[in-house]
């Protein structure tokens, strides 16, 4: 239901702009700071296992497709999606940052992208938070299929 | 085709979708160059000088579709608005900037720098409607690693506001991420080692002016890391 926290075991997938990647083809902390527009509505991020799909694979295959809609010019092309897992990138921001910030990642789907989802409580200038969730990467995937 | 980054983020990129692959592969700041010779009207010259008082020559371009830029939708006959004609000029601004680099900056890894510069100009501009990064901010990266040359290369991205962000890493234990800012303000973050207790972390985040950033960070040991 639109507002709930997702699961601590299950995962979600940033899209990272080509600017927030570094030469070696790693995800920076860029690719978590929050836009201006974003301060109300989180970073946005999607839910894999609520797709309800069998495989990582059959999951990032969607989540293509889904961005592929949502951007009308298309993802970069060297934009990749980076895999976190819920519970790790939460506890991590709880543990790690001076003031046991509490995330939270709710589920805010629309019609058009129903795995939608938002990190919130953290601000555009809180580097420190961008930082610790850009530690929790497991995965990166190219955003475009090959 | 997996990889495993040091950080011990599994990677199931193949290598040709690096970042610093170029859109624009057969041009040099191809978005300029498209956007001069494709425009629809006349291109006005203009001087201008500069927040360190050289005079140098714009091109105020004055007709550039968003398509001339980099492919979006608008029709190329279509006259601009002020925010694409500042955009137009911005981008100019950051490419005589980024030629002044090239020329005569003294880092001692200066093709490099440019290149990758040149990479997250493209990266930006596709991700960003053609717009281009914050020139103040690179000037600001530029001065502070031209004044303090013990710094590494270091690992550049851009913040979603263009702003760029350089950042020195080892393990997941040592990390300085300095943010600059276009008002020549920074923000920095540095993770290093627990004296007491070495499989802890301490984590500081501050910010401070750029002239006064390198006597507020040292005293944490980031030169250990992050220098030559």
């Amino acid at each position: 239901m639109k507002g709930d926290a997702l699961p601590k075991e299950d995962h979600i997938t940033r899209l990272c702009g080509g600017s927030h990647i570094t030469e070696a083809g790693e995800p920076r902390a860029t690719a978590f700071f929050l836009k201006p527009k974003d301060s109300g509505s989180g970073l946005s991020v999607n839910w894999l296992e609520h797709l309800g799909l069998p495989s990582r694979a059959a999951e990032i295959t969607e989540i293509r497709r889904i961005m592929a809609e949502k951007f009308m010019k298309g993802v970069g092309s060297t934009a990749i999606l980076a895999v976190l897992n819920v519970g790790q990138a939460l506890s991590s921001v709880r543990e790690e940052s001076a003031d046991n910030r509490e995330l939270a990642i709710l589920h805010e789907p629309s019609p058009r992208d129903p795995s939608h989802s938002g990190i919130h409580n953290y601000t555009i200038e809180e580097e420190l938070i961008a930082e610790l969730l850009a530690g929790c990467v497991l995965d990166i995937y190219p955003a475009k299929e090959e | 085709m997996t990889q495993l980054f040091a950080a011990g983020i599994k990677s199931h990129v193949p290598a040709k979708n690096a970042s610093t692959q170029s859109v624009f592969p057969m041009l040099d700041f191809a978005p300029m160059q498209q956007a001069t010779t494709r425009s629809s009207e006349q291109s006005k010259p203009a001087n201008t000088i500069s927040k360190t008082g050289r005079r140098f020559s714009v091109v105020i371009v004055t007709s550039i579709s968003a398509e001339t830029d980099i492919g979006a939708d608008a029709s190329p006959t279509e006259s601009q608005s002020p925010f694409e004609e500042l955009d137009a000029l911005r981008m100019n601004g950051l490419q005589h900037r980024i030629d002044q680099i090239r020329l005569s900056s003294t880092l001692s890894y200066r093709d490099r720098f440019v290149a990758r510069i040149k990479a997250l100009l493209n990266a930006y501009a596709e991700e960003n409607e053609g717009r281009a990064f914050s020139s103040d901010s690179l000037r600001a990266l530029v001065n502070f690693l031209e004044e303090n040359s013990g710094f590494n290369y270091p690992d550049l991205t851009l913040t979603p506001s263009g702003n760029m962000y350089a950042q020195w890493k080892s393990g997941k234990n040592k990390l300085l991420s300095i943010h600059f800012l276009p008002t020549s303000d920074t923000r920095f973050v540095i993770f290093k080692p627990n004296p007491k207790h070495k499989d802890r972390i301490i984590r500081i985040s501050g910010s401070t002016t750029v002239d006064a950033l390198l006597e507020t960070i040292a005293p944490h040991g980031v030169m250990e890391w992050a220098s030559l």
